[in-house]
């Protein structure tokens, strides 16, 4: 019976055109805003070599103090023209000869103070700010073109080696922000969006039947917790099918955008992939039959809304601290993050595919999270009798908290 | 007249009652400032561990690291060692964090070595030792001009007109009145337009509009409603904006820079000239949509692709910052449902041209009346249909009628 329930929800979920809309959709959703990022990331301020061959109409400037005598070596008239007067500058850029132009104070030295006229006003555009002139001005006040470049960039490329893998270098960091981190991203998300929208399809499966009134003939023939095992089970595989979708879309994409695609030169190791198992399984189960008991305690589906996003906060919080887990992957709040059983299955998996864990942290939260997992189904599985699943009172705290409080007395 | 205000102060009455609404007008803003304390919290905690370096350049003197002016590269200890071995084996002891390697003929030869215990080097560590760099290199000149080449030039970018003048340095804060407006005032319509659609569907749903439509006529019925929803959102908008007056009017009193922000008066003008008919716009979809679907949940899902079409410049705000001129920005501002949210968004990053504010708004005022003159229109036609859609052919022949005269 239970296996008829399980193949029923599986298939009219799979059947439903919204899920394979929102199954299609995420990943390019997602994809674009990557896409963005990354190129955005591209558009940090140029470096100094780059500012040294500017295109477009060149910037000029206007010295008051005479403090720059001479242009140091690659930088020529043509590429900062210089002009005696603010007017004469204002002149050239009302004709198109320049971009804009700074102008440096007679008492620059003391104050530190230049001002950029823009013709086009951009205050926030990369390279607005850009080092040309702040390479100009060092060199003026140095006379040694090697030191004025180290002012302007002290450390253009550092060749990084890590101890704990002498041998293989850990990658030269560029003057960016470092290499953007695709994989604890990707684990993060999926296991976000796998988790809430299952378990959204579970809820409302419940409260649909309980809205159009079949779960009164469902329970002449099927006992409650053969139901839940049903649905459960079944939605279950429906996020499992999400997965594979989404994953397997996202190696062919890679693939077809970087050639072959090796998982362990991306990170992904056996482990990886069985943490990431367990984790999604248990998660899933937990918050699961905590959401399938709630939707036999909402009266329709619209008040199931504001209950589900309570629920599924732990998850969210998550979400929001991603820097933290990715970056500071040893931090506190990291580790708090990852052993709280109910943000673990996002928060460890994310902190597994960024970096090295402690053996016994992924233990621990998984143990907790088994834990909660095990209480969770037994709750849930009192709250969904046929007493909770029949009635259409609304639900309010104080009954979520009754409805709780006999469900653990009962057991 | 008086029936349309008494269906106004009932939908105002039945939302505004709502613990939902409560806890997303006071949730969101603290949310917001839960979210931002955190992340300063994050930023400033955490002590950078020690830096070790093996500089054979003698650059890096025993007095060079106490004329640092970098606050954050001042609080961090550096530590000298003799040879690379010696400082491996410190930070193999967990004396420093990271060690730096100096090449013998720095500044000619930039191309410096890192060695880290695991993992990649912290980007605290490597500011923090570029600023130590800077002061080796500034020490060997004059007091006067060593800290003048320490600190890059603060630049002031100023607008060819003079109509503008920002403090490059302190740029974020202009950036991050017109964002943080746009985005609580398109939260704010999404939300309280979600309260419309579902004011026009209940009583679709439960019947009830039979009955009310024998002593209300459906344009007092759609007006009513809207006017009771805009209500709400101008109560969410009042309570938000008075928090974020009091955050500033706190802030200013310890953070210098807010002090010295000037009231964005124009951008306000800009904000209220753009939102009105945005809304308006937004209201009179959601109208539409309830009316034309027979229930809430099935206009949902619409509603969603909807609300999409009006976050869109969210998307897209590093293309808008880095270009704020380009043709996206430009397409963007003149789309009638993101011109509202582009419009802010540019504010900060350039001046938008007078044309394309005109053009922006007449476009959006424009189709704002189009759909606003639909909107009871089309609720007519489908406020009694049960059971089934509107079809898009329908709601045009409703239209059309319409047009013919409103007998509404």
């Amino acid at each position: 019976m239970t296996r008829l329930i399980a193949v029923f929800e599986f298939r009219s979920a799979v059947a439903k055109r919204s899920f394979w809309l929102v199954t299609i959709l995420f990943p390019v959703l997602i994809l674009a805003l990557s896409l963005g990022t990354t190129l955005a990331g591209d558009m940090g301020a140029p470096s100094l070599e780059e500012a040294l061959a500017p295109s477009g109409a060149p910037r000029g400037y206007v010295d008051e103090g005479g403090l720059i005598r001479e242009l140091p070596p690659g930088v020529t008239a043509d590429t900062l023209p210089s002009f005696a007067t603010v007017g004469e500058a204002e002149a050239a850029l009302g004709r198109g000869e320049v971009s804009g132009f700074y102008i440096i104070p007679a008492d620059y030295v003391e104050s530190g103070e230049l001002t950029l006229v823009q013709g086009e006003f951009t205050p926030l555009s990369p390279d607005t700010g850009g080092p040309l002139m702040e390479y100009v001005v060092a060199y003026a006040l140095t006379g040694d073109v090697a030191t004025a470049a180290a002012l302007v960039e002290p450390t253009p490329d550092v060749e990084v080696t890590a101890l704990a893998g002498e041998g293989e270098p850990a990658g030269a960091a560029g003057d960016g922000a470092g290499s953007f981190q695709l994989v604890p991203f990707a684990v993060l998300f999926v296991l976000f969006f796998v988790i809430t929208t299952s378990g959204g399809y579970l809820l409302q499966s419940v409260t649909r039947e309980k809205e159009n009134r079949t779960a009164e003939v469902l329970l002449v023939t099927v006992r409650p917790r053969q139901l839940m095992l049903g649905k459960v089970v079944g939605l279950g595989g429906v996020a499992l099918v999400q997965i594979a979708v989404w994953v397997g879309g996202g190696l062919l994409v890679l693939s077809e955008v970087t050639g072959m695609v090796d998982l362990g030169e991306l990170g992904v190791s056996g482990w990886l992939l069985f943490w990431l198992l367990a984790f999604l399984l248990l998660g899933y189960v937990a918050y699961g039959s905590i959401l399938a008991a709630l939707g036999t305690l909402v009266p329709s589906q619209r008040e199931g809304g504001q209950f589900m996003f309570v629920v599924l906060l732990p998850l969210l919080v998550p979400l929001w601290f991603n820097y933290v887990l990715i970056d500071q992957s040893d931090g506190a709040l990291a580790l708090a993050l990852s052993l709280f059983p109910l943000s673990a299955p996002v928060a460890m998996t994310t902190r597994l595919a960024a970096g090295d864990v402690p053996l016994w942290q992924p233990v621990v939260a998984l143990a907790g999270l088994a834990l909660t997992a095990y209480l969770f189904v037994l709750l849930g599985a009192r709250v969904f009798s046929a007493g909770t699943l029949l009635s259409s009172e609304s639900l309010s705290w104080q009954r979520l908290r009754s409805a709780v409080r006999t469900a653990v007395r009962t057991g | 007249m008086t029936k349309l205000l008494r269906v106004a102060r009932y939908e105002y009455l039945r939302f505004i009652k709502r613990k939902s609404l409560l806890l997303a007008i006071l949730g969101v803003p603290l949310l917001l400032v839960l979210i931002v304390l955190v992340g300063v919290l994050i930023a400033r905690g955490g002590e950078e561990p020690a830096v070790g370096y093996v500089d054979p350049s003698g650059l890096l003197g025993p007095t060079v690291a106490a004329t640092i002016r970098d606050d954050a590269a001042r609080a961090t200890e550096f530590r000298s060692y003799a040879s690379v071995e010696a400082g491996r084996a410190a930070l193999r002891g967990g004396e420093i964090g990271s060690l730096f390697v100096v090449p013998a003929d720095y500044p000619e030869d930039r191309s410096l070595r890192a060695f880290t215990a695991q993992g990649d080097l912290s980007t605290g560590a490597r500011s923090a030792f570029a600023a130590f760099l800077e002061a080796g290199l500034a020490a060997r000149y004059p007091p006067a001009v060593a800290d003048r080449l320490m600190q890059a030039p603060d630049v002031t970018v100023r607008a060819a007109d003079g109509s503008r003048e920002i403090d490059a340095a302190s740029a974020f804060l202009y950036f991050l009145v017109p964002f943080a407006a746009g985005i609580l005032f398109t939260i704010a319509a999404v939300s309280s337009a979600g309260y419309l659609l579902q004011a026009v569907s209940d009583e679709k749903e439960n019947r009830t509009v039979e009955i009310l439509a024998t002593s209300v006529s459906p344009f007092q019925l759609v007006a009513g409603k809207a006017l009771g929803v805009i209500g709400i959102a101008a109560t969410q908008l009042a309570v938000w904006g008075l928090g974020l007056v009091a955050a500033f009017a706190i802030g200013a009193r310890y953070i210098e820079t807010l002090a010295r922000l000037p009231v964005p008066w124009s951008l306000l003008g800009v904000v209220l000239a753009f939102f009105v008919p945005a809304y308006l716009l937004l209201a009179a979809i959601m109208i539409c949509l309830g009316a034309a679907f027979p229930e809430y949940r099935q206009s949902q899902q619409v509603v969603g692709l909807v609300n999409i079409l009006f976050f869109v410049p969210l998307f897209f705000v590093m293309f808008i910052f880095s270009d704020p001129n380009g043709p996206l920005a430009v397409a963007l501002t003149l789309f009638p449902t993101t011109s509202f949210l582009t419009v802010l968004l540019r504010w900060s990053a350039t001046t938008v041209p007078v044309w394309q504010l005109a053009l922006a708004w007449v476009l959006l005022a424009a189709t704002g009346a189009a759909f606003v003159w639909a909107a009871p229109r089309i609720f007519r036609a489908g406020m009694l249909r049960y059971g089934q859609r509107l079809s898009l052919a329908a709601a045009w022949r409703t239209l059309r009628a319409g047009r013919r005269g409103p007998s509404a």
